[in-house]
């Protein structure tokens, strides 16, 4: 699963995820891309299962790119634990989304094939999300 | 070859991002155009035109024939600002320039046919989607169309394999990859019994191992 090797600090704010994305909105690498609509954190764990989603559907053929990366820790406190006594352990990873962003991309497939897939990969994903094309503009 | 399209153009006394919504809001796109023989120029243009301008044969690469203020000026398309989300566009550049003159452009490239190494069981991937070219602005093709049902597993096409139209020359490095064939045992994650995906088996054990950790880090700290 994606994380990042070392970060310089273990924990951080939560911050706010206010307007849309700022780049990767263009389909950069592949033919189709699968884009947010929404906003949100998106785990390491959901990327992994959308990519084995997709390429379990395209079985052998076509590429998949993974535009995002995790590189946000984000913590939790244990069960049944008093508020206070600091910020809880660091828990997982997330990359944090915002409408526009193109998450993943495939190539090498059919129009019908990757609409099918980026959709079993959408339903591993808690962003609403919409299948774009490379000549879509 | 690039048509001429004619597309009419409004001078912009305004600036600043309330000028440009009051625009967008009416149905106009804020514009700038600049060129070697002019001086920068705010303008705006109608969207509805300035979409049927850009979605010709040409595409992108569409000869403009711009008309604003009695003035008339052939203008390629640069730096389209599109909204992330609604695709619309926000505001466009325009380069003029001369039918005398060589510009650079980017020219789609489309593949044409099945390749016989993808019939083999191979995949064939594409690199490069657009060809950075000079050329003189009324000699510039469409596209430029490759022809990959010769091409078996382990062939590369590259950019100094192109055909090119006569007038038009490749900028892009000529060892630049544009459609390879190629083989790649992946490792498909198989549905075993009971609907486990195999690999996640691995993968629930890895998080029951975290869990664990995580209980043993809570009692510490409680």
């Amino acid at each position: 699963m994606l994380s990042p090797k070392k970060v310089v600090h273990r924990k951080q704010h939560r911050g706010r995820m206010r307007g849309n994305a700022k780049g990767g909105t263009e389909i950069a690498f592949g033919e189709y891309g699968l884009q947010a609509t929404t906003r949100g954190w998106i785990s390491n764990r959901q990327i992994e299962a959308a990519r084995v989603a997709m390429t379990r559907y395209m079985k052998r053929g076509g590429k998949v790119w993974i535009n995002i990366f995790p590189q946000k820790p984000y913590t939790k406190k244990p069960a049944e634990t008093r508020m206070g006594s600091g910020k809880g352990s660091p828990e997982g990873w997330v990359a944090v989304i915002k409408p526009g962003r193109v998450m993943f991309e495939v190539s090498g497939v059919s129009e019908d094939v990757a609409r099918e897939a980026m959709r079993l990969a959408s339903h591993k994903l808690p962003v609403q999300t919409r299948f774009v094309t490379r000549d879509g503009e | 070859m690039s048509k001429q399209v004619a597309l009419a153009a409004h001078s912009r006394p305004g600036s600043g991002k309330s000028e440009a919504r009051r625009l967008r809001r009416e149905g106009r796109v804020p514009a700038v155009a600049y060129g070697a023989d002019m001086e920068a120029t705010p303008l705006s243009v109608d969207a509805r035109e300035l979409y049927h301008a850009l979605h010709t044969d040409a595409g992108m690469n569409a000869i403009i024939r711009l008309e604003y203020d009695d003035e008339s000026r052939l203008a390629l398309t640069r730096e389209i600002q599109r909204h992330p989300l609604r695709r619309e566009i926000l505001h466009v550049d325009f380069v003029a320039i001369s039918r005398t003159q060589k510009v650079t452009a980017d020219i789609p490239i489309s593949l044409e046919g099945e390749a016989q190494g993808v019939a083999d069981g191979g995949i064939a991937e594409q690199p490069l989607y657009t060809l950075n070219v000079e050329v003189l602005p009324l000699e510039m093709p469409d596209q430029i169309i490759v022809d990959i049902t010769d091409m078996d597993i382990g062939d590369v096409k590259r950019v100094a394999d192109l055909d090119l139209p006569e007038g038009v020359t490749a900028l892009d490095d000529p060892e630049s990859t544009v459609v390879t064939v190629y083989y790649e045992s992946v490792d498909v994650p198989e549905v075993g019994e009971e609907g486990v995906v195999e690999g996640e088996e691995e993968f629930a054990a890895e998080v029951e191992d975290e869990e664990a950790g995580d209980e043993d880090d809570a009692g510490d700290e409680e």
